[in-house]
């Protein structure tokens, strides 16, 4: 009976001390994606991977949700749309505000972001994201020495609406660093250290995990849906 | 059934493809761009018979040599070496202090153009051509004889 006694004991303490964690991971910050994409990512999916174009940028934003599930953020698209592309744009500047421009892209209060694809070369850039627009175009790379990094472009890209800074740091293992990166025999060209990484910093880890609630909303239950949703309208600067 | 004219039909229009790539490649990476920042990473060399003295070395290429290895960016603006290279004709070995060194240079855009907007940028290659040489060595050997087996082959099949 005493024996009884404890073990209950015991197993009343377990559950709460479990508790408290169980609670603390059992939601996320849902975020809607709003997902465009260009002709030229069209064909890259078809033909190179042999997916739709909606289903490449599934896979790719499923594969970025396994990478911020650490920061309870889930990125969830919402909608899909087509983006006419220009194909000879003079900067990315002006590639990314023609993405804005044709999705007319709305945030909706911090809740949604915008993830744009394309299957051509932005000028100068792999990525670029828009702060205030909650906004990230990315371009399709698969590179010699390197493989498929698009994944990494797209991490980059969402880590900055979080505030993550860029490091410029030799030997640094972060997603968020643009040192070169040396693709050695027999491709000979220098990378950002972003493509070439999936980590995070423990400074770029510590950054993001402060400021998870900048987009999206709350989500009670975890990815699988279900559970009321808190509407909390962030703060974001 | 493919015979074997017909395979060696496609080896040369893989063959042409392949050329296309290496072409567009090569231009692409010596093209020429109006570059925001500038990377410099230099190498010591035992000796250089082309290589010009430094005598005004900016702070960045200055950087560059006393971390040998690593990589110094700079504003394009706020560094002439890359212009002393261009009225050295364009000759990326130098002479500073007695030692010889060798420079690689890239050229890139600006990761934080404005306060809302951050790039991940692509790295252009403006001197790199010892890297650059062995592979285009390499490639244009392995297409020349790939050549020369699809020319032996035609011949042999060609009455």
């Amino acid at each position: 009976m005493r024996r009884r006694s404890v073990l209950l004991l015991l197993l009343a303490l377990a559950c709460l001390v479990v508790a408290p964690v169980v609670h603390a991971s059992d939601g996320n910050w849902r975020v809607f994606v709003l997902v465009a994409y260009d002709e030229e990512w069209h064909t890259i999916a078809n033909i190179l991977y042999g997916y739709t174009a909606e289903e490449l940028a599934l896979v790719l934003i499923h594969s970025i949700n396994d990478r911020f599930y650490i920061f309870d953020i889930y990125f969830s698209p919402a909608e899909y749309t087509f983006w006419d592309s220009a194909d000879d744009p003079e900067s990315y500047n002006e590639m990314m505000d023609e993405v804005l421009a044709e999705t007319n892209f709305n945030n909706q209060g911090y809740k949604w972001v915008l993830i744009a694809f394309t299957g051509q070369g932005i000028p100068g850039a792999w990525g670029v994201c828009d702060w205030a627009y909650g906004a990230v175009l990315v371009e399709h790379a698969y590179l010699n020495g390197v493989g498929q990094a698009t994944d990494n472009i797209l991490q980059h890209e969402l880590s900055h609406l979080y505030d993550a800074p860029d490091h410029d740091e030799a030997d640094l293992d972060c997603v968020m660093n643009n040192y070169d990166y040396w693709i050695g025999f027999p491709w000979y060209y220098k990378v950002p250290t972003a493509l070439v990484t999936a980590n995070w910093c423990d400074d770029c880890k510590t950054v993001i995990n402060e400021n998870n609630d900048w987009w999206g909303s709350w989500q009670e239950g975890g990815s699988g849906g279900g559970g009321g949703t808190i509407d909390l309208y962030p703060v974001k600067h | 059934m493919v015979n074997r004219r017909q395979a060696l039909m496609v080896l040369a229009g893989c063959l042409a493809v392949a050329t296309v790539f290496l072409a567009y490649y090569t231009v692409e990476t010596f093209a020429y761009r109006e570059f925001e920042m500038i990377h410099y990473e230099v190498e010591e060399i035992d000796h250089s018979d082309v290589a010009w003295t430094l005598e005004d070395p900016d702070e960045y290429i200055l950087a560059a040599i006393q971390n040998e290895g690593l990589s110094v960016r700079a504003r394009r603006n706020e560094t002439n070496f890359i212009d002393q290279v261009r009225e050295h004709g364009d000759v990326w070995e130098i002479e500073y202090n007695g030692s010889y060194y060798y420079v690689v240079c890239l050229g890139s855009c600006d990761p934080h153009p404005t306060p809302d907007r951050w790039v991940l940028p692509k790295y252009y290659m403006i001197n790199n051509k010892r890297g650059v040489q062995t592979q285009v060595a390499a490639a244009d050997v392995s297409l020349g004889g790939l050549w020369i087996v699809w020319a032996l082959g035609w011949r042999k099949l060609t009455p």
